[in-house]
């Protein structure tokens, strides 16, 4: 009996760990989405002051996530990212608006995509 | 390479945990479920031992999500009939009074090799010897020998024993050091052990293995090395 219940107590722990995760990615995508569409809104209106500011908080924004997301994420799929949004600045520096459109636009798919493999529905199951 | 090192170590310490949570049947017979764990788990956690690229908790949480489904799978046949049968399977019979059921032998793909391996094993070189083979849930053949071909034991003799002869002999002194425990159990003292030591000769440092049973019946077998006589003595 008492295998059993510090069975259940390692069972929530790994539902804990579990439902944190998944938490924190939500929570990390959300506000790194949220960023990414103003960087997006700036390219549009060619605002180079802002964009240069936006894309260094975006990467700081990056980096602190990514220490988290490093315990739960596979680690390939996250140093993609990172070279991803290693470029946002320089991008932004040049103003290299085309190229930096479209890194923001694919670092935005990327981190849909890690979001989307990360929630425990029947497609990703299967 | 560090980061490789560590993992293994934690790593070793969660399968170990997670060993000592199932119960000792998992190292010795192990139930259909239970070997499936086991490969699981020695997979499971290579794969993150290797591979720096999947994180840690990629395989600490499949390795604690199988032990604790084999904890509540295990409470729930220790509870259920009906679900230790769907889980381990039942016993099944493949020979009475010496007679093989060939469907049975059939249906669990046993070869006529398999069986008489088993057999043997078992001491059983003759099929008409046996009253019952039973094939455990483990994959194992019990076998209930017929009553003319049954090993002679004081039982059938009518012999009556004394209760000693039922102990067996344990070890009191190992690597050169006194087991206190195998002592108590002998009912001996360390007086007498340091007696009986020196009046062959040795030390008690000298011994790499002694043992004895409650009537004081000893056999003593000396370290390699030792200067004094190398023979192994007893009484």
């Amino acid at each position: 009996m008492k295998r059993l219940w510090i069975a259940l107590c390692v069972l929530i722990l790994v539902w804990g760990f579990s439902g944190l995760s998944l938490w924190h990615l939500t929570r990390a995508a959300n506000q790194m989405e949220t960023t990414l569409e103003q960087i997006s809104d700036a390219i549009d209106k060619q605002e180079a002051d802002q964009l240069k500011e936006l894309t260094a908080q975006f990467q700081l924004e990056w980096h602190r996530n990514e220490e988290i997301m490093i315990h739960y994420v596979h680690h390939d799929e996250l140093d993609i990212l990172t070279g991803a949004v290693a470029r946002l600045p320089a991008l932004a520096l040049y103003e290299q608006y085309p190229e930096l459109a479209a890194e923001t636009e694919r670092i935005q798919e990327l981190i849909y995509h890690i979001w989307e493999s990360e929630i425990p529905n029947l497609k990703n199951i299967f | 390479m560090f980061i490789v090192f560590f993992r293994v170590l934690i790593v070793y310490v969660i399968i170990i945990a997670g060993l000592r949570l199932m119960g000792k049947r998992q190292l010795g017979q192990l139930q259909p479920s239970e070997l499936v764990v086991t490969i699981m788990v020695s997979n499971i956690a290579t794969m993150s031992i290797e591979d720096s690229n999947v994180p840690l908790m990629g395989g600490v949480i499949p390795i604690l999500t199988l032990v604790i489904f084999d904890v509540i799978v295990s409470a729930l046949t220790l509870k259920s009939k009906a679900a230790r049968r769907i889980i381990s399977g039942t016993p099944r019979v493949i020979i009475r009074d010496g007679k093989i059921d060939q469907r049975e032998l059939k249906e669990l793909r046993f070869t006529i090799d398999d069986m008489m391996e088993q057999l043997r094993g078992n001491n059983i070189f003759d099929i008409r010897d046996v009253a019952f083979a039973i094939v455990e849930t483990t994959g194992q053949l019990s076998v209930y020998q017929k009553f003319e071909a049954q090993p002679l034991t004081a039982k059938t003799l009518g012999i009556e024993g004394q209760p000693a002869d039922s102990a067996p002999p344990v070890v009191i002194i190992s690597d050169g050091v006194v087991i206190d425990s195998g002592l108590k159990y002998c009912n001996l003292r360390y007086e007498w052990l340091e007696k009986t030591v020196t009046d062959h000769g040795y030390n008690t440092k000298d011994i790499f293995l002694m043992t004895c049973n409650r009537q004081a019946d000893y056999l003593i077998v000396p370290v390699d090395k030792c200067p004094a006589k190398r023979k192994e003595a007893g009484r």
